[in-house]
């Protein structure tokens, strides 16, 4: 599961994709709208995507996670939209045999996902709103 | 030959469109297009991705190709 929603993502659907019975750990990392940027207060995220190959680099993520750690399994889905405070933007499931992995797949997920997946996000002040860039270097 | 430039979030707010064919010489380059969209300031700050897969600046363009200009991300 790699994909793009534009309704509330169901973390239970993210994580019943990767669960099974050869693995000991499951790890989900939910990226949520956060109700400030330094000082100032977030009302609300807006996200759009290059859809068709936001879908295709998340695939490709999943795959590079797949060649470095074997054992693990990884579904991802972004929300597209207005993402309320509170509300999850992403949702990543991440299952292995043991812990390790796991913690390791689903950080270097997050990681990618913002470093090389063509989506933006709008940042919602009460007085205005910014175009809001990442941090990560690009691919 | 004739690309398609696809323009996103901030640049799509700039250029007023989302997307728009362009007409080049053959042999043209990533660079070339950018600069024929307008947004050659822009450049140094941009990734592009052709046909859905990034490219450097100094690509070779084929006629019919699909040119995505990508402002800084945000996902996540």
């Amino acid at each position: 599961m790699f994909n793009l929603t534009g309704d509330v993502i169901d973390p239970n659907n993210v994580r019943n994709a990767v669960r099974r019975s050869e693995a000991g750990a499951l790890v989900v990392f939910e990226g949520v709208t956060r109700n400030h940027h330094e000082d100032r207060e977030v009302i609300r995220l807006e996200y759009e995507a290059y859809a068709s190959m936001a879908e295709s680099q998340m695939a490709e993520i999943g795959r590079q996670v797949q060649l470095r750690w074997p054992d693990v399994r990884i579904a991802m889905q972004h929300r597209l939209g207005v993402v309320a405070v509170g509300e999850a933007s992403v949702v990543i499931a991440v299952s292995a045999p043991h812990r390790g992995p796991a913690y390791e797949a689903s950080q270097f997920a997050i990681e990618e996902l913002k470093r090389r997946v063509p989506i933006w996000k709008r940042e919602v002040y009460a007085d205005g709103s910014i175009w809001k860039a990442n941090r990560e270097v690009s691919p | 030959m004739q690309v398609n430039v696809l323009y996103f979030a901030a640049l799509r707010e700039q250029s007023g469109c989302s997307e728009r064919l362009i007409h080049l010489p053959e042999g043209s380059t990533v660079l070339d297009a950018v600069e024929s969209s307008g947004f050659g300031d822009a450049a140094p700050s941009i990734m592009v991705a052709v046909n859905e897969s990034y490219v450097g600046l100094s690509h070779t363009l084929m006629d019919g190709d699909t040119v995505a200009l990508i402002p800084p991300l945000g996902g996540g």
